[in-house]
């Protein structure tokens, strides 16, 4: 009886997801459908989730801890909290002295009297200033033995109960890195068995992808767009009232971006890379038969303009000039080949007010075309291997590029021969790309580093280490504060560039990534992948919630197509993201 | 077009076998059939190129034959040519600091489109015109 019931229910609830068109619908009732849970399973459930859930995730490090490392281990966590002074370290500090405690409790417990006095007698200071915890601290230095620790209460009472330290989770992901960023053992250890960690987490306000703009606004805070007459800035009250709308507008939810995909068919493989210029008027691609096709993204033809001498005339003053207004487009073209390297080209790059374009290729040199004549107009000669990449400097004053020789360099337009050298890696230069005040250059290598050099100086200033991979493409953030590094490793990661340390990594993609990109105002971060996909991240974080397949949180969205390639994303200004990628096509084998 | 996966070839020529033989002890277990035909193609092409140096070599050394100090000699040469790598680290180091010192040249403002002078430049026609001689 129960089974034909259950059966019927099935039945009722498959025809009406059927009804409602939910075309997976035969995937969830195969499985079974539960409709009824016990009380057992219930509680199983609940403690599976709150064994799992953030809290524990220390629990996972192995306990194998020699009581020599104690001292290490704590003494490097002490120096990294006390440098960087940061609100993480801050709210990080007070778990210093539980872990003094149970450490020295730990290692009295074993019996080892000269680490356990050289370790108390090193820390032991930093704990002075509080009196209850100086309390604590003077009856340490008296237990000897275990018994001691039994007929001492206070003692006994933080071996038997766990202690209580409440974190931001911005703080605990904080902390997370740090203990996962070295050999951290006995901190884990003493975390997991005698340090309860509450975690709070962010306050976090849905976001609708999606949505029609007046939902996602709405669910914000409420802005109302406010008139301010010039007359009333003379008011302060008023001057408040802008400051406090441009702030809410500034904090507020990143828009949702607008992309336009560019897709190659019958590619044959042999592209490499494709960009689209500044002015969003011209599109270029790199190919392996060494050419660069450009094509015209608007409605007007690719066509020479006219010379702007011409020997034959000769012009007075009082010439009328007549403009010879050419109304046949017959003589433009919406494709133009500029053909001149003799190797595949690897990359290009637009100068920033569209009018010329640089390409680099194997055959190790690097060539100017100005796009009003579509000819090619320099050979810049020096690298001795294949250039891999380009780019050019914010007022198009230099350009650099990186190559196989393992090293970059810095060339200026006027002289064929390069400027600077920037040597150090140990691999291939992957990767070039200046910072916005064109003083510093990013090189990300083969070696799995990035190095942040010095334009003018030629030296070295950083070394970003910790992907595990290639680095395949770079970007700095407009504002200058942050360089985003990722490659064959499939993470994300973004530096924080005034104290020289990673800000965040993000994880999502499950293939390498080709092309990186920053949004004008800083805020999101787009990056392409050969997973085909394009997703955007919120680095503010303030209004997203986690992902169901496992991605880091800043996750925004993601974007799929029918592409087998995307090779590089661009951010224009209005909030549009230009992407172009190889569109996938029919297998007809 | 998808790379195959590797797939004996039961039927081919006994190069062809040899070639994916070595395919698989290197570790590479994906690629295209026609790798193989390039990678033949490729040792055909370097043995060739080497037994003909030493060829001249030992013609050279006035040798009845060829041996194998010629082909050593030979294989010597010729790794200098084409299997070259970038310099070593400490040697780019070392130019990169001798570039390095010199200041960079000033940048004149309001230049135009910055190239190089005209020298330089690939703008020059590339053809001169042959004046005709005019017969009397």
């Amino acid at each position: 009886m129960k089974r034909v019931r259950t059966e019927q229910i099935q039945m009722a609830v498959s025809c009406y997801l059927k009804r409602r068109q939910y075309v997976d619908s035969e995937g969830p009732l195969k499985q079974g459908l539960r409709l009824c849970q016990t009380a057992e399973e219930m509680a199983a459930n609940l403690t599976v989730q709150s064994e799992s859930g953030c809290a524990n995730v220390v629990s996972a490090a192995p306990c194998l801890a020699e009581p020599q490392q104690y001292e290490v281990q704590f003494g490097r966590l002490r120096n990294f909290l006390t440098d960087s002074d940061s609100q993480h370290s801050h709210e990080v500090m007070p778990l210093l002295y539980p872990l003094f405690v149970y450490l020295h409790l730990n290692m009295v417990q074993n019996g080892l009297k000269s680490t356990v006095d050289s370790f108390y007698s090193r820390f032991h200071g930093m704990f002075l200033q509080n009196a209850s915890q100086k309390d604590i601290i003077e009856q340490l230095q008296t237990t000897m033995t275990i018994q001691d620790i039994l007929s001492n209460l206070k003692l006994r009472a933080f071996l038997d109960n766990k202690y209580v330290i409440r974190l931001q989770e911005d703080s605990y992901n904080y902390l997370l890195r740090y203990l996962q960023s070295d050999n951290n053992n006995a901190l884990c250890k003493v975390l997991t068995l005698h340090i309860h960690l509450d975690v709070q987490p962010a306050k976090r306000t849905d976001y609708q992808l999606y949505a029609g703009g007046s939902s996602s606004r709405s669910e914000s805070n409420g802005l109302e767009p406010s008139d301010v007459p010039a007359s009333i800035l003379q008011n302060e009250a008023a001057l408040d009232l802008l400051q406090d709308s441009i702030k809410r507008v500034k904090d507020g939810p990143p828009s949702l971006t607008t992309i336009c995909f560019y897709a190659f068919y019958n590619t044959e493989q042999l592209l490499n890379t494709a960009e689209i210029s500044p002015n969003s008027k011209l599109l270029a691609a790199g190919f392996d038969n060494s050419c660069v096709k450009l094509w015209s993204l608007r409605s007007r033809k690719l066509k020479s303009e006219p010379h702007l001498v011409d020997v034959s005339r000769i012009r007075l003053a009082c010439d009328i000039l007549d403009e010879e207004e050419e109304e046949d487009d017959s003589a433009g073209t919406e494709m133009k080949i500029l053909r001149g390297h003799c190797g595949p080209v690897y990359s290009t790059r637009f100068l920033s007010d569209s009018s010329g374009l640089l390409s680099c290729s194997e055959d190790m040199s690097i060539r100017y075309w100005d796009l009003g004549s579509f000819t090619n107009t320099v050979l810049y000669q020096g690298h001795a291997y294949p250039v891999w990449d380009l780019d050019i400097s914010p007022c198009s004053l230099y350009f650099a590029s990186g190559s196989h020789d393992r090293t970059a360099r810095l060339w200026s337009f006027d002289r064929t021969y390069p400027l600077r050298i920037y040597a150090g890696h140990l691999a291939d230069v992957d990767c070039v790309k200046f910072h916005p005040n064109s003083n510093y250059l990013a090189t990300g290598s083969t070696d799995k580093t990035v190095r942040l050099w010095s334009t003018q100086q030629g030296n070295s200033v950083r070394l970003f280490t910790g992907h595990r991979g290639p680095v395949l493409a770079l970007a700095f953030s407009p504002n200058g504060k942050y360089l985003a590094s990722a490659g064959e490793d499939q993470r994300l990661k973004l530096w924080d560039l005034a104290s020289g340390t990673l800000y965040k990594e993000l994880r999502g993609h499950t293939d390498n990534i080709t092309s990186l990109t920053f949004s004008p105002d800083s805020s999101l971060i787009a990056s392409a992948s050969m997973d085909n996909s394009v997703r955007v991240w919120d680095i503010r974080n303030t209004y997203c919630n986690a992902p169901a397949d496992g991605s880091s949180s800043e996750l925004v969205g993601v974007y799929t197509g029918q592409m087998n390639n995307v090779l590089s994303v661009q951010f224009m200004a209005c909030n549009l993201l230009l992407v172009s990628g190889i569109a996938q096509e029919n297998q007809e084998h | 077009m998808e790379a195959a996966k590797m797939a004996s070839p039961k039927s081919g020529p006994k190069d062809a076998q040899v070639m994916a033989q070595i395919l698989k002890d290197m570790g590479i277990t994906e690629y295209e059939p026609r790798v193989i035909n390039q990678m033949l193609e490729f040792a055909y092409r370097y043995v060739t190129t080497i037994l003909e140096d030493a060829k001249i070599y030992s013609s050279h050394a006035k040798k009845p034959s060829v041996d194998a100090d010629d082909v050593r000699l030979a294989i010597q040469c010729r790794t200098d040519q084409s299997f070259t790598s970038p310099p070593p680290r400490d040697f780019l180091l070392d130019i990169a600091r001798h570039k390095n010192q010199a200041p960079l040249p000033l940048i004149k403002p309001y230049s135009g489109p910055r190239l190089p002078p005209d020298r330089y430049c690939l703008t020059a026609p590339n053809y001169r015109l042959r004046a005709l001689h005019k017969k009397v």
